[in-house]
Order: structure tokens, then sequence, then C-alpha cells
């Protein structure tokens, strides 16, 4: 019994001793350069999950995502702030399939200013617009904040299941979504979220 | 209770602390980890403007970075990503401003690109620690021609400074900006005469601030491609149909042996990379190969017309497109409505050549793109 008494004691000091020197070793590492010299792979502390957060989302919606051929169904693409942020540029991509949507109609009614260039591109199966936001403070969004980016009809050619989703650039690095902070002329990072429609 | 338990009690409370004291610490260093930058600073490569050199030259590109006034900086870890035509050869510090002689030089690949991470540091004691300073140069090797630019990786960059009393010392990367080069081939020999005739988009005759227009010159004819960098445009009193003014020139193509079937991209110094394959071309030429025959004589070889297709200004960040990166640094500069000359650091974002900083380069730079976003889409 006083064996097993005296076991568990020198256990106890050695996860005592253990834990202090874990504490210690985490205090001494904070805010070190060392600690990310070549070779290391610290991540920069705003990435999540490998993933820089993005301060605003943008995400393609429509009413219903149960399509019929020969339909014309409104599809809009929608930025919300999740922080306050004023932007300076927004170029934007959206993918879609040519041989199962005919895309027209562009609206930009969701906007106080007009894109600078738009065009349903056939060629390359993608809808651009560029809004350069010429007001000096530029487009201020918050927490919260929506705007409609851009509306567009889609009428559906063929059955089948599809997506219309962000571009983040194709192979050749063109038509790569861009959202440019006005403080910093950097481009900010910024999640998605594609639109997926059943069509019959 | 004997001596045993006491001792026993005192222990176990000892460790339970601990645990407590672990579990805190731990969730505190991640906290702060998170807004542990105490001020932001600039990191930059310089020149920003595209280095024209040839195969065989050292390029050197300077690094520098600005923090936030009263903020002293006493690390800087630049990773830096380049093209295939350069390569790092050396890298020195700025020993004359007090940082630490051989920086630290890891060069490794990130995302199949070539990339270069130097640590530059000081033991400076905290007043002779600067918020703004040139750290270093990197020395960059032409193997071979062609176009690239050195970007910095903000992810795998970071910078450290003085803040007393505190332990967060990371400073955060506000902006990083690169730069971009032009490696030519050696002009050897004699070759071809390419005569030309351009107009760049925006400079009008009365813009006075666009007399001495250079660019880069990329010709192909089949698999022979050849890259000569500071090809001169002489400025005309003429104007071309769409209103600009029209530049003519003359290159010999030394080393270039192909005389038919020739395309010659021109690449400006805040200009899109344009292709001009056929005589009077008025559009995006839009077809692979040239259609461009060349002779060995200036007075017999044909001067070629582009000057309805002018080159396009924009680019003012060098990365070969324009966007909405562009338009927000144009946006910036132009709000200072700053008088600029030729030859200015500024003088790139006088895309009119107006000599003035003002809405007018904005307009320039917004044709531009309806222009390209045409061709492209």
């Amino acid at each position: 019994m006083i064996e097993n008494n005296k076991w568990i004691k020198t256990a106890i000091i050695i996860v005592a001793v253990v834990v202090i020197l874990e504490s210690v070793v985490i205090i001494s590492n904070r805010g070190s350069i060392a600690s990310v010299l070549p070779g290391g792979n610290q991540q920069p502390t705003q990435l999540l999950n490998g993933k820089e957060a993005g301060v605003v989302s943008l995400a393609v919606k429509t009413d219903t995502s149960d399509m019929k051929v020969r339909g014309a169904y409104k599809v809009w693409v929608e930025m919300t702030g999740e922080k306050a942020i004023n932007l300076d540029a927004v170029d934007l991509y959206v993918k879609y399939d040519k041989s199962a949507f005919t895309v027209s109609n562009l609206d930009f009614s969701g906007m106080t200013v007009k894109p600078t260039f738009s065009k349903v591109s056939d060629l390359k199966s993608v809808v651009v617009v560029n809004y350069f936001i010429t007001e000096s403070t530029g487009l201020a969004m918050s927490g919260g904040k929506t705007v409609k980016l851009v509306g567009f009809t889609v009428t559906p050619k063929k059955a089948g299941s599809y997506d219309f989703d962000i571009s983040l650039g194709d192979s050749s690095g063109t038509s790569k979504t861009l959202i440019v902070e006005n403080q910093t002329s950097e481009e900010v990072a910024f999640d998605s979220q594609k639109l997926t429609v059943s069509v019959k | 209770m004997n001596k045993n338990n006491v001792s026993s009690v005192i222990l176990t409370i000892l460790v339970l602390v601990a645990l407590a004291v672990g579990v805190v610490l731990v969730r505190q260093s991640q906290e702060l980890r998170r807004g542990a930058s105490f001020t932001t600073a600039a990191l930059n490569l310089w020149p920003s403007e595209r280095i024209d050199a040839n195969v065989g030259d050292e390029l050197a590109v300077r690094i520098k970075y600005q923090a936030a006034a009263e903020k002293l900086v006493d690390a800087v870890q630049t990773t830096v990503c380049y093209g295939p035509q350069v390569d790092v050869a050396r890298v020195t510090a700025s020993t004359d401003l007090g940082f630490d002689a051989d920086p630290i030089v890891n060069k490794r690949n990130i995302s199949g690109k070539t990339c270069a991470t130097v640590v530059i540091t000081s033991r400076q004691p905290v007043a002779n620690l600067k918020n703004n300073a040139e750290i270093g140069k990197i020395y960059f090797k032409a193997k071979t021609a062609g176009e690239g630019t050195i970007t910095i990786n903000k992810a795998q960059s970071m910078v450290t400074g003085e803040n007393a009393g505190s332990l967060d010392k990371e400073v955060a990367i506000s902006t990083a900006t690169g730069t971009s080069y032009l490696i030519a081939d050696v002009d050897v020999g004699p070759g071809p005469v390419f005569n030309y005739k351009v107009t760049f988009t925006g400079i009008r005759k009365e813009n006075k601030c666009a007399e001495n227009m250079t660019a880069g010159l990329i010709v192909k004819a089949g698999t022979e491609t050849k890259v000569y960098n500071g090809v001169n445009f002489t400025r005309t009193d003429q104007v071309a149909a769409n209103g600009f003014s029209i530049y003519t020139g003359s290159k010999v193509l030394s080393g270039f042996t192909a005389k038919t079937g020739v395309a010659a991209f021109f690449k400006g110094m805040k200009h899109l990379q344009m292709k001009y394959g056929v005589d009077n071309q008025a559009k995006s030429y839009g077809k692979e190969g040239g259609e461009l025959v060349l002779t060995d004589s200036v007075d017999t070889s044909s001067v070629y017309d582009f000057t309805a297709y002018p080159m396009l200004a924009g680019d003012v960040d060098i990365n070969g497109e324009i966007n909405g990166k562009d338009f927000s640094t144009m946006k910036e500069k132009t709000q200072t409505y700053d008088t600029v000359a030729e030859g200015d650091d500024k003088a790139i974002y006088d895309l009119d050549g107006n000599c003035q900083l003002n809405s007018l380069d904005i307009a320039v730079l917004s044709k531009s793109l309806n222009e390209k976003q045409g061709e492209l889409y």
C-alpha cells in the first residue's frame, strides 16, 4: 500500500513538472520570428482551417432550384459583409454550363453604381461584371449588409443537375473573381457559395 | 490525517493548479496570436517598374518596408516567388543601416512556384531601429529570355518589431508589392529589320509627358522566339484616326532568322502585352502565329501600321492584366492630382501622358479594361 502511494506521488510530480514545462515553452514561443524561419510551416493567424477567413461572402441564389426546360428563372449574385470594410472594386466571374443554359438580361438594379464592364460570355461560359467604385471611400460594407451585384435570367436547355459558381480563375489565370479593398488596394479574401439547380 | 495523506493532498492540488494554469495559458496564447500584430507595415520590392535586362545580367531587387510612424522593425522575413527565367544568385543585407550581415536564404517550391525565403534581422539597440528602411537586396541571375514577375508571398513572409512593454512583436503585412522583369537575348549579329508605327491609348498630341516611350518586344515565327528590351518609339507630329499620337520605330532583330510568318508582341511599362500580326491591324489578331514579312534592310522592310489598335494602358502593377487592383491603385494615386514629369516614379500612373494624375487617367484605364475584356469574353 505504501509503495503504491509512493508510485502515485512520483507520477503526480512528473505530470506536474511536464505541465509546467509545457506552459513555459508555450509562453516563450509567442511572437517569435524564429518559429517561422525558412522551412517553417506556420500559418498566419488569419488563416482558419487552411483558408483565409473571408471578409465578404458571395452567394449565387435563386427562388427555386427546381427548374424546367425552356422556363425562365432569375438568378442573383449577392455579396454579404462579414465585417466592416470599404471596397474599391469587384471583378466578378460566374461560371455556368453554356450547353445547358441560355443566360440573358443582366440586371444591376441591386447596385447604386453601374459596372465598368459587363457581359454574358458564351465563349467562356462565364458572366463577367467589373465594378470600379469611383467614390473616394469606396463601397461601404458592414457585417450582415447584403448587396445584389448582378441578376440574370437563365433558360434551361436540357435536363440535369448544374452549378452556377463563382469563378476563382481558369487554368490560364483569367476569369478570377477579385474583391479589392479601398484602404490598401489589395484583394481581400472572400467566401463563396455556389448554386446547384435541378432541371427537368 | 497522517503525513502521507497531507503530502498527497498538496501534490494533487499542485497538479490541478498546474493543469489549470496550463489550460489558461494555452487558450491565452491562441487568442493572442489572433490579435498579436501590434502594427502594420508595407513590404515592397523595388524598383516596382519592370526590370529590363539581358541574359547573363544580374538584377538587383531591393527589399523595403514601411511601418507606421514610431513603430520600429527588427526583423523581416520575405518570401519571393519568381519565374524560371531568373534565379536567386545572392542576397545582401543593409549592414550600413544596422542589419546583420549574412542573411538566411532558403529556396523552396511553394504551390509549384520557385520561391526564396530571405530573413534579415537587426540586433541593434532600440534607438537604432527604424520604421522605414531598405533591409537588403536580392540579386537575381537572368538565365533565359522571357518575362515574368517577382512577387512577395504574404502568407510566408513576416515582420517583427520592438513593442515596448509587450510580448507581441509581430507586425502585420498590410501590402506586399512585387515587381516584374523582361529578360532579353543578347544582341548578336545582324538580323531582319522590323519597322513599325503604333499608338498608345489616351496619349494625344497635346499631352507632353509621353515623349520617350519604350517597350519590350518579343518576336515569334514558328518555333523561333527572341526577346528584346528597351525598344524605342519616336513621337511624330501625326495623329491617327483614333485621335492618338503616332509613334514610329525600327528594330534590327539580332539573332532572329525568320523573315516570314512573324508576329510581334509589344509590352510597355504600364501597358498590356499587345500582339501584332498583320499590317493595318485594327483589333485583336486572334490567331496563332503572324503574317509579318521582313527584310534585312531598313529601307526595303515594310513599315507596319498598327496605329488603329493602340497599346492598352493600365497594367500599373505589371502583372499582365488590368483588373480591380490596378483601378484601386490608380484611384488612390489620381486623387492627389499631383503634377508629374516624364521619368518620375509616379509617371507610371500618368496613363494619358498629360503631366498630371487625374480622372482622365482613370478613364484611360476603364477604356483599356473594356477593350481587353471585350476581346477576352
